[in-house]
């Protein structure tokens, strides 16, 4: 028998059906991905589950927990069977903790809630989901803060809260989204094994395909609150879903990027250093990037990739070293990560646009012209210039950041992980743009990112950095084929978009 | 966390240090000689020269300041010209006062203020919030003199059930404190007020956020998620905003203790000012800035305890 069955479950907010007419099976010691894009409603499915939908939502149909029907219990009853039944993980591990509140008291928390136990029974208790939930056991985690621990080690801590009572459903929204890499396979590892050897279910909700698609036994895609495909892991075909093997495809790493010449030299960064409080940030960076070409830079957080991008942007300056730019004064734009943060929301993105023309004085006939220029370069219509950030998606606005970025036709475009923020579908649109962009004017691309699978899509050379040095260089091709570098090496087993056994989706056998 | 409270025990310092310097500037440039305000404008120049002289007032200001101040450090507050008794020994006779009026209506004001807040907060949006939000407002509406008036003619005047103004001394314990329930109240409400909308809406700040869906995910209760986490963390906004209160309390007490007649440290700056006492004006001023920069200090005290945040690990 499945362990949850939700059927024809549907959710309305402000006279707006998100969730409609859902229908989902979790069966024990399985893991089920829910794919979507933003919006979709994917974790509103998974609140639902929980009895914890936003305020004011309307919720029907049916979600049978064991046989339990858990829409029609009341918020009493629904609390005895939060966090000792169904746990949850959230993404944003920065955000689900109480600030003024250890961890380990949290995790310890359920424990003494549910089922009474004194705070020192409760600690050995909490300690054991800690170390179930790897936790790292160097830090006393009922000393420490929220704020004093890594992201990852928040993720496992938020997993042994949610794991404390062995809940039979664990619900995983986002999970790791927010991780570097390596980090994000440690902990889609330990979920694997949440299922298999603790037999839980677990629902894991996410826009990253690959990322569920190295540990998921069934994969639902959901648009607009309706799983529009469900399919087993095995059975991804063109043929028998045709949507999840299109995704994958478009995920899927095609070189087919066209050649092109490198050109001249644009910039180059000799022996570059940057300290931050006693701390080195960059060590002893030299680069060369050409013209037309795009230089990635990947490593883990913390590995200095940032620094180094702002440094060659020109927004912070080095502590020993120099940049050479070709010519001088060498324009440089940059986009950055979250364009909901570099865009301000009280500007229209017109307005937000035109803003790196201020130091050309234009007629305002000129200026509108040239913003309608760059909107259509980043393929959006001249409407989009009225409106505000809040009013686009994530998409857009970041086209919009691109477009802010090329209005003064720059030399070089330093893109500090553009991507990240955004849906898959959509990303690969973005990767595209770019790629476009750069074919067409000429245009020189630095390239953050800690994704490999992007780094290979759309870098020509790759900067390998940690700890502030790079430790390997070359072309994409060749540092991801060969890695010489340990390091690299394990950057390239932790990539699940660079595994190539789950990213050929069995197209030959539909 | 020794090190970050020694910082800011110097900082304390430092700024009772410019406020010293601040005030007897102030005072020096103020128009007016202070020997002839005692003596009359019809002094007789030898005795306003020894007089002169005998404040200190021939020596250079350098010196006179460190006179000052350290007079000042060992109580010695100058002797009022008027009441021909020392500062110190005139403020000693008036905080008895002022200091259980400001505490009872900081109290009274957490007291109503923050249950109310919560209240409010638990019940967003329903009549009892509504009705809540509608009496701070009015509360904040009001200035405290009417407010104080208003009480004065409905418990003292037409209900005699308390007097309607006076102090009768700590001798006679009941009485004093008879007298003293209605100026507390008159100081209390609008803070009460205050504290009220400050607590809700950094309770309802707190109600949607992450922590709180996840403290609800763990299976606790609305109201157990709302003790054990929201309130905490909206409490933080609360103390620094009690920290401004004592300082407004203590302001608020020239007004009110002039309305209900009571001889305390508010009066006495009142009639001082009007009376060109500078040693009284000086050295009541020196005494309510010290005690708005150790309540402030307190309270950065009390955040640390409660915020970890503002720990940093050493």
């Amino acid at each position: 028998m499945a362990l949850l069955d939700i059927t024809d479950l549907s959710l309305t907010l402000d006279s707006r059906r998100l969730i409609d007419g859902l229908n989902l099976i979790l069966e024990p010691g399985k893991i089920v991905g829910l794919v979507g894009a933003s919006g979709s409603g994917k974790s509103l499915t998974a609140r639902s589950i929980i009895g914890l939908p936003p305020r004011g939502a309307e919720i029907t149909g049916t979600i049978m927990l064991d046989g339990l029907s858990l829409l029609s219990l009341g918020d009493k009853k629904l609390g005895q069977i939060r966090g000792r039944d169904i746990g949850i993980v959230f993404q944003d591990s920065a955000a689900a903790f109480d600030p003024l509140m250890t961890i380990g008291d949290h995790v310890a928390e359920p424990l003494r809630w549910h089922l009474g136990l004194d705070r020192k029974t409760a600690r050995i208790e909490a300690q054991r989901a800690l170390n179930r939930a790897e936790f790292p056991n160097d830090i006393d985690a009922f000393s420490r803060y929220p704020h004093e621990i890594s992201g990852g080690q928040r993720q496992r801590a938020m997993i042994a809260a949610a794991i404390t009572l062995s809940p039979k459903l664990l619900l995983a929204d986002e999970p790791t989204t927010a991780l570097d890499v390596t980090t994000e396979a440690a902990i889609l590892n330990l979920l694997r094994k949440l299922a298999r050897e603790d037999g839980m279910a677990i629902l894991l909700v996410s826009h990253d395909l690959p990322a569920i698609a190295t540990i998921a036994d069934h994969i639902a895609l959901i648009e607009t609150g309706k799983i529009i495909e469900s399919v087993g892991i095995q059975d991804i075909t063109p043929h028998r879903s045709p949507r999840l093997a299109g995704l994958f495809a478009s995920i899927e790493l095609q070189d087919s990027r066209a050649e092109i010449k490198s050109g001249e030299v644009a910039l180059r960064g000799h022996s570059l250093s940057f300290s931050y409080r006693d701390k080195r940030a960059v060590e002893n960076v030299s680069f060369v990037l050409h013209r037309g070409e795009c230089l990635g830079i990947v490593g883990q957080s913390g590995s200095g990739k940032s620094t180094l991008a702002r440094i060659i942007a020109g927004l912070s300056k080095p502590c020993a070293g120099r940049i050479e730019a070709i010519k001088l004064p060498c324009p440089v734009q940059m986009v950055f990560q979250d364009p909901s943060g570099s865009l301000n929301p009280r500007w229209t993105l017109g307005q937000s646009i035109a803003e790196p023309l201020h130091r050309e004085q234009l007629a305002p006939a000129t200026r509108t012209q040239r913003i309608v220029q760059a909107l259509q370069e980043v393929g959006l219509d001249a409407s989009f210039a009225g409106r505000y950030p809040h009013e686009v998606s994530g998409g857009q606005a970041q086209r919009a950041a691109i477009a802010r970025a090329i209005i003064i036709k720059p030399d070089i475009v330093v893109l500090d992980e553009p991507v990240s923020a955004l849906d898959i579908s959509v990303r690969s649109q973005i990767l595209d743009l770019l790629d476009g962009l750069r074919r067409y004017h000429g245009l020189a691309m630095v390239f953050i990112t800690h994704d490999l699978g992007v780094a290979r899509r759309v870098a020509d050379h790759l900067l390998v950095m940690k700890d502030g040095k790079v430790i390997e260089q070359g072309p994409t091709a060749k540092v991801l084929a060969e890695p010489k570098h340990a390091y690299t090496r394990s950057l390239v087993a932790a990539s699940p978009s660079l595994n190539h056994k789950v990213f050929t989706p069995r197209a030959s056998e539909g | 966390m020794l090190i970050l409270i020694i910082r800011r025990l110097v900082g304390l310092l430092a700024t009772l240090a410019v406020a010293s310097v601040l005030i007897f500037a102030m005072l020096e440039i103020l128009p007016g000689d202070p020997a002839q305000l005692i003596l009359g404008t019809d002094a007789r120049p030898d005795t306003l020269f020894a007089l002169r002289h005998e404040l200190g007032l021939d020596q250079p200001l350098p010196a006179q300041f460190l006179q000052w101040i350290s007079g000042m450090l060992v109580g010695n507050l100058g002797t009022s010209h008027t009441y021909h008794i020392p500062v110190a020994a005139l403020i000693g006779e008036r905080l008895p006062v002022s200091l259980p009026l400001a505490i009872a209506s900081l109290l009274l004001a957490v007291l109503f203020g923050i249950p109310g807040g919560i209240l409010a907060a638990m019940n967003n949006d329903n009549w009892l919030d509504r009705a809540i939000r509608m009496k701070t407002q009015l509360l904040l509406a009001i200035p405290n003199f009417w407010l104080a008036m208003l009480l004065v003619f409905i418990f003292a005047i037409t209900l005699h059930w308390l007097p309607a103004g006076g102090f009768s001394g700590w001798n006679n314990g009941g009485g004093a404190v008879r007298s003293l329930i209605l100026p507390a109240i008159a100081l209390a409400a609008p803070q009460a007020a205050i504290l009220a909308r400050v607590t809700r809406s950094a309770l309802l700040e707190n109600l949607d956020d992450t922590y709180m869906i996840a403290a609800r995910a763990r299976g606790l209760s609305e109201n157990a998620a709302l003790y054990r986490h929201a309130l905490p963390n909206a409490l933080i906004p609360v103390l620094s905003i009690m920290g401004l209160q004592f300082s407004f309390l203590l302001a608020g007490t020239i007004i009110i203790e002039n309305v209900f007649y009571l001889p305390g440290l508010g009066r006495l700056i009142f009639q001082a000012v009007n009376q060109r006492d500078l040693a009284v004006v000086s050295g009541a001023s020196m005494l309510l800035i010290a005690s708005v920069i150790i309540v402030t200090f307190l309270v950065d005290l009390a955040a640390l305890a409660i915020d970890p945040r503002l720990r940093r690990r050493l």
